[in-house]
Formats: structure tokens, sequence, C-alpha cells
């Protein structure tokens, strides 16, 4: 699963740790969410889409998309 | 958009030596007033009861605190570390039954209580090993 989150941070200008006390994670969940190595639970991918206002597709792509 | 940074609690860290510290200071108390007489001993076994409760409770709270990927972290370190953890028990049971010769340089207690308690003991410790070492190795790969 691939995803824009690093970007849209950096669009804010928010720290990983920023990011990560909005979604209440840790920084380290926000890090590896950020490069691919873990997917979140659809609860949270809800709630990041929530967080940066857009469709979860815009943020999170499937690898073969 | 939800922009208000929510405020902190105890963190599940803090939470987890919290459990630990109770437990081992419950542990503790509950060995110095093993050999004592009446009310101390029963005194020191409430309140190991109690810490062990106490330890119970604040470890629940930890796991709640986690977030989905702590969480993840250690279902895969138990499942796995935990089960290799096992494995290497399963080849040691299997030596000492092929070798029932092989000296003991250490056990826990006396008679055959004393000998399944060390076992147990040395299953508990080699999951525990195995489950740390996955946990490491999970965070590790997702840096």
């Amino acid at each position: 699963m691939k995803n824009r989150l690093r970007v849209l941070r950096a669009e804010r200008a928010w720290s990983q740790a920023d990011l990560a006390l909005r979604l209440q994670v840790s920084r380290q969940t926000v890090n590896a969410i950020e490069t691919g190595k873990y997917d979140p639970s659809l609860p949270l991918a809800f709630k990041i889409a929530r967080l940066f206002d857009m469709p979860i597709e815009t943020i999170f792509q499937a690898d073969e998309a | 958009m939800p922009d208000e940074i929510p405020r902190r609690r105890l963190s599940p860290a803090a939470l987890l030596g919290l459990a630990v510290g109770v437990a081992a200071v419950g542990g503790a108390v509950g060995a110095l007033t093993d050999d004592a007489d009446g009310l101390l001993r029963g005194a020191g076994s409430v309140m190991a009861l109690a810490s062990a409760a106490g330890a119970i409770w604040l470890t629940l709270l930890h796991w709640r605190r986690l977030d989905e990927a702590a969480r993840e972290a250690h279902k895969a370190a138990w499942y796995w570390g935990g089960s290799a953890g096992l494995a290497v028990a399963g080849v040691v049971t299997g030596v000492f039954l092929a070798r029932p010769e092989t000296p003991m340089p250490w056990r826990l207690g006396d008679g055959d209580a004393g000998l399944v308690a060390t076992g147990l003991l040395l299953c508990a410790a080699a999951q525990m090993i195995g489950y740390l070492v996955a946990w490491a190795w999970w965070w590790l790969v997702r840096r």
C-alpha cells in the first residue's frame, strides 16, 4: 500500500510527532505508515482521511494501482 | 478539520513500568512475610494479592492506551517469538529426556515439585526471550 501521508504532513509543516498527537498514535506508528511498512487499520485510515479532509483513496493507493 | 491537539495522559510505557513496580513490591512483600507467623503472614499474602490485582489492572490500562501498531507488534511478537521460544524449550526437553543423567547446574526448590517449577520457569523464560527479540525485530524493520 502506497500513501501520500508524508507529503500531506509536509504541506502543513507538521512534524511526525505533531501528526501522531493529532491521530492519537505514536510517532513510530506514523513513521511506519509513511514509509509504507505498516498499513493502518480501516478506522485509522478513516481518521487520517478526516484529519486531512480528503477521501481515503486520494491518500492511500493499492500497490498495483 | 480537527486541528486541536489532544492532551496526553500517562504514557503506555509509564503504565507498564508502574505495573512491573507494583508487582515487584507485592512479590517482595510476599517473599519477606513468607516465613512470618499468623497475622503478619496473612497481611503479606493479602498485600501480594492486592499488588497482583493492581498490576493486572495497570496492564489492562496500558493495553487500552497502546495504538494499533504497538498492539500489532506485541501480538506478532508473542505469536512468533513466543512460539520460537517454546520450540527451543521443546528441544531442551527432548535432550533432557534422552539423557536423564545430564547434571542440573541449577534448579528451583527441592524434590519433584522443584523440578516441575524449574521446567515451567525455563519455558516461560524461553518464551519471554523469544518475545522480546521478535518485538524488537518488528519495530526495527519498520523504522
